[in-house]
């Protein structure tokens, strides 16, 4: 399993805490989306944890950045709580590392 | 930048640019509106294609360039503009700047010098002048404004890095691709100096397909080293579903303006985000958007009140691309076109290739002749016809490869138009030059160097021939002068003459300046054509007034030198107030010739075959009793002859045993005879050159290597007739001898 609900998760304070592990790419990336998708509804505020991520693609890079447009417009928030230096590099590649720090509450 | 590419690049442009010259030449002859259009169309292309050109090597000096004389062009086109006398030298100095652009870039230089700036600021300044002149009444060619607004202002960006937009296609993920790795390959190329994410087509989560990619980026790259090409081969593979654009460093503003038309996004967020990559500063951005809002409000002033301002943008850029888009594709077909019906014609060969090729097949005559040499010597019939069926096919071969070098003339003539133009102008004088014969072919390596005599020439018939136009009217000669450029063959040379109807050549005052030279001796008896001769001696000038053109007395002598380095001849004819004619005559080849070959003493001769008119056979009737005397009478007429065995200091005891023969040959319309041992008969000459020693050897032309392996001599035949004839008349004592 790529995605995984951690412990901490609270539908009554609306926080969701995601951590993706293995990897994170075009053949997983579909199935992500809809474990995602189950708990959109039922969370406003949603912390990624991808210190754990193996491998990771552009197809990563853009379901996080739908996510994020996603979030935003529903007034939700999304924020990366932990990643590796893999992801970093990634995000720092697109110049998007800033985009994940879920201060852009709007 | 690959060294091949390249060369391509700088032999299309001169191509180009010597179109573009003929073009600018011709348009001052065309008297029809339409025909001026046209011609400044086909120019606009032309220069156009010298832009695209250097763009995709990124050479930017010529880029910009090329773009301002553009857009003069372009509003010729458009009638805003008329042509005239000014504007086309403004067009030809331009054309010559941007030769030297062109060089100038081959040479591996990407900046200018100091003195190629300075020209370069300076012509486009004055072809600035024609747009902003026009610009007052210019209203409604909102194509046109809209890139000369910007333009005038700013040619370039100062954007000293690359811009790449990239748009990707939807299935590049699920195809196995990952932009990363472009970004990443892009990294190696050069400096990534910013990029920038564009997630607008990122559709709603739920409409949201994570396999598919909906990513674009907006990248600043910075290599001053690489090309086009170079960056256009990173997407080679995602090309065809993908939106690639990518722009030079100081890019031509219009390169944004297309792109921004041409990208999904808001204009308005583009040029934000170009300006947050560093592609374009603020005031780039603001003047892009604003010339699009001035579209707008042309348009709505125009009366169409429905279209409201955000709209309105849309459709100018919807307008704008549309014209662009069918503008491109017009171009793109005409190019394909022409690009189809090149390469069916022609093919560019290395020139290097081909002397190789030539050379050899030199060599291939000589083996063959040698073969040929053994073959007969063994009593076998089936090897004979073999050989002999060989020997016409080498001769087919050498011929074809010699055709492979072989130019049309026409081109080195069309030159000329614009030297006549500009010295006439300046001197003054109303001439027309008249050319015939280009389609007359010429060895390739001839061409090359007769081109510099030839213009010397030329410019001198304009300038000393012909008379000045109130001279000339007082003379009852029309205003205009003419000068006449013509080439044709003529028993195996080829003949390019010269013509004037001026003054003509003054006898006496040629003859008195040579004496005060003491070029001759005062005492001197000389014939017409060694006095029109003296032209050419070292130091020699006649004319009154030294102009900076002529008149110096350097180069007629070195204009000799040249002719007769090429094995050529210069012949001229005079009449006092009819004009000069002056007719070079040059062998068709340098490489391999027929050759009449015959033996004189122990000695063989190849004389060219082309000049021999017959061979007789020397009786005892046919000479004159006085064994002084060397002419004969061939069939009424006197024919001047010179044993070749007293030339060459071959022993005569030798040819007493034998009849001799007499080769008449012909050159430049006179005859003369060489008398000799045995006629040999036809053989095919591969010419080599004679070492530096013997470049002061009068009479031979060089040498060839016959088939058993001796070396024949061929024979100078005009040196030689000039000297049978001057043999003759007795002046063969003559220390320095002027032919």
């Amino acid at each position: 399993m790529a995605i995984k609900k951690e412990r901490g998760s609270n539908k009554s304070n609306g926080l969701c805490k995601l951590s993706l592990n293995e990897e994170m790419t075009i053949y997983t990336i579909d199935s992500i989306k809809q474990d995602i998708s189950k708990e959109l509804d039922f969370y406003d505020r949603f912390e990624m944890n991808l210190s754990a991520l193996e491998e990771m693609d552009s197809s990563g890079i853009q379901l996080l950045l739908a996510l994020r447009n996603e979030v935003l417009k529903k007034g939700k928030t999304l924020k990366i709580t932990a990643l590796n230096a893999m992801v970093s590099e990634f995000l720092e590649s697109y110049g998007i590392s800033n985009y994940f720090s879920g201060d852009d509450i709007t | 930048m690959t060294e091949d590419s390249f060369q391509i690049f700088a032999d299309e442009c001169e191509d180009l640019l010597m179109a573009a010259e003929h073009a600018l030449i011709q348009l001052e002859e065309i008297d029809s509106v339409e025909g001026v259009v046209d011609a400044i169309s086909e120019l606009f292309r032309t220069f156009h294609t010298v832009k695209g050109a250097a763009g995709l090597f990124g050479l930017n000096a010529i880029v910009e360039f090329t773009h301002s004389v553009e857009s003069v062009l372009g509003k010729i086109r458009e009638r805003e503009l008329d042509v005239d006398e000014k504007l086309v030298s403004l067009f030809l100095l331009s054309r010559d700047h941007l030769a030297e652009l062109v060089e100038n870039s081959v040479k591996g230089n990407l900046e200018l010098d100091q003195s190629l700036q300075k020209v370069d600021d300076q012509l486009i300044e004055q072809l600035n002048r024609y747009l902003v002149d026009t610009s007052v009444n210019d209203s409604d060619h909102t194509n046109d404004s809209s890139s000369n607004t910007v333009e005038r202002v700013n040619g370039g960006v100062e954007n000293e890095s690359w811009h790449i937009s990239l748009r990707f296609g939807v299935n590049v993920l699920k195809n196995g691709m990952d932009p990363i790795s472009f970004i990443g390959y892009l990294g190696k190329i050069g400096e990534i100096r910013s990029v920038t994410l564009i997630d607008d087509a990122i559709p709603q989560w739920c409409d949201f397909d994570a396999e598919n990619c909906y990513l674009g980026f907006e990248i600043t790259l910075y290599s001053p080293d690489a090309t086009k090409e170079v960056l256009e081969e990173v997407f080679e593979f995602v090309i065809d579903d993908c939106v690639v654009s990518i722009l030079p460093p100081f890019s031509h503003i219009d390169g944004y303006i297309k792109m921004i038309n041409d990208l999904p996004e808001e204009d308005m967020r583009l040029g934000e985000i170009l300006v947050a990559c560093g592609a374009l500063t603020s005031q780039e951005k603001d003047g892009i958007l604003n010339t699009q809002d001035h579209i707008s409000d042309e348009i709505t002033a125009r009366g169409e009140p429905d279209v409201v301002p955000p709209l309105g943008v849309v459709a100018v850029d919807n307008m704008v691309v549309g014209q662009e888009v069918v503008d491109a594709a017009v171009k793109k077909q005409e190019n394909v076109k022409q690009q189809r019906s090149n390469a069916q014609q022609t093919i560019r060969v290395n020139a290097l290739k081909l002397e190789n090729l030539v050379d050899l097949v030199g060599e291939l005559v000589i083996g063959s002749a040698n073969s040929q040499l053994h073959a007969s010597e063994i009593e076998n019939s089936e090897l004979k016809e073999a050989m002999e069926n060989l020997l016409r096919l080498v001769e087919e071969v050498r011929d074809t490869a010699i055709s492979l070098r072989m130019v049309q003339i026409g081109e080195t003539f069309n030159r000329y138009k614009r030297v006549v133009r500009e010295v006439s102008r300046e001197l003054g004088k109303d001439i027309d030059l008249i050319i015939s014969g280009a389609e007359t072919e010429l060895d390739k390596t001839i061409i090359e160097k007769i081109g510099d005599p030839l213009m010397h020439l030329i410019r001198n018939a304009v300038d000393h021939g012909i008379e000045s136009p109130d001279v000339r009217l007082k003379a009852g000669k029309p205003e205009k002068g003419t000068v006449s450029l013509d080439a044709f063959h003529e028993s195996g040379s080829i003949v390019i003459q010269i013509r004037d109807d001026g003054g003509g050549l003054a006898k006496d005052k040629i003859l008195k300046k040579a004496i005060e030279k003491g070029i001759v001796a005062e005492n001197h008896q000389l014939t017409d054509q060694e006095i029109y001769h003296l032209i050419f001696e070292a130091g020699f000038s006649t004319a009154d007034a030294v102009s900076n053109l002529s008149g110096r007395g350097v180069g007629m002598d070195v204009v000799r030198q040249n002719i007769e380095s090429l094995r050529g001849h210069v012949d001229i004819e005079s009449g006092i107030g009819i004009g000069s004619i002056m007719s070079i005559r040059l062998p068709l080849t340098l490489a391999i010739i027929d050759g009449f070959q015959i033996r004189v003493g122990g000695d063989q001769y190849i004389v060219p075959l082309d000049l021999v008119e017959e061979c007789i056979e020397l009786e005892a009737s046919l000479q004159s009793e006085n064994d002084g005397a060397n002419y004969i009478n061939l069939r009424g007429e006197i024919l001047p002859f010179i044993k070749l065995s007293e030339v060459f200091g071959t022993s005569i005891e030798q040819c007493k045993k034998h009849r001799e023969n007499i080769v008449v040959v012909q050159f430049a319309g006179k005859k003369a005879g060489f008398v000799v041992d045995e006629l040999l008969g036809e053989h095919q000459t591969v010419i080599k050159p004679l070492g530096k020693i013997f470049q002061n050897l009068k009479g031979i032309s060089g040498a060839t290597i016959l088939g058993s392996g001796e070396v024949a001599m061929i024979i100078d035949v005009p040196e030689m007739v000039n000297r049978v004839i001057n043999f003759g008349q007795n002046q063969f004592s003559t220390p320095r001898s002027i032919h």
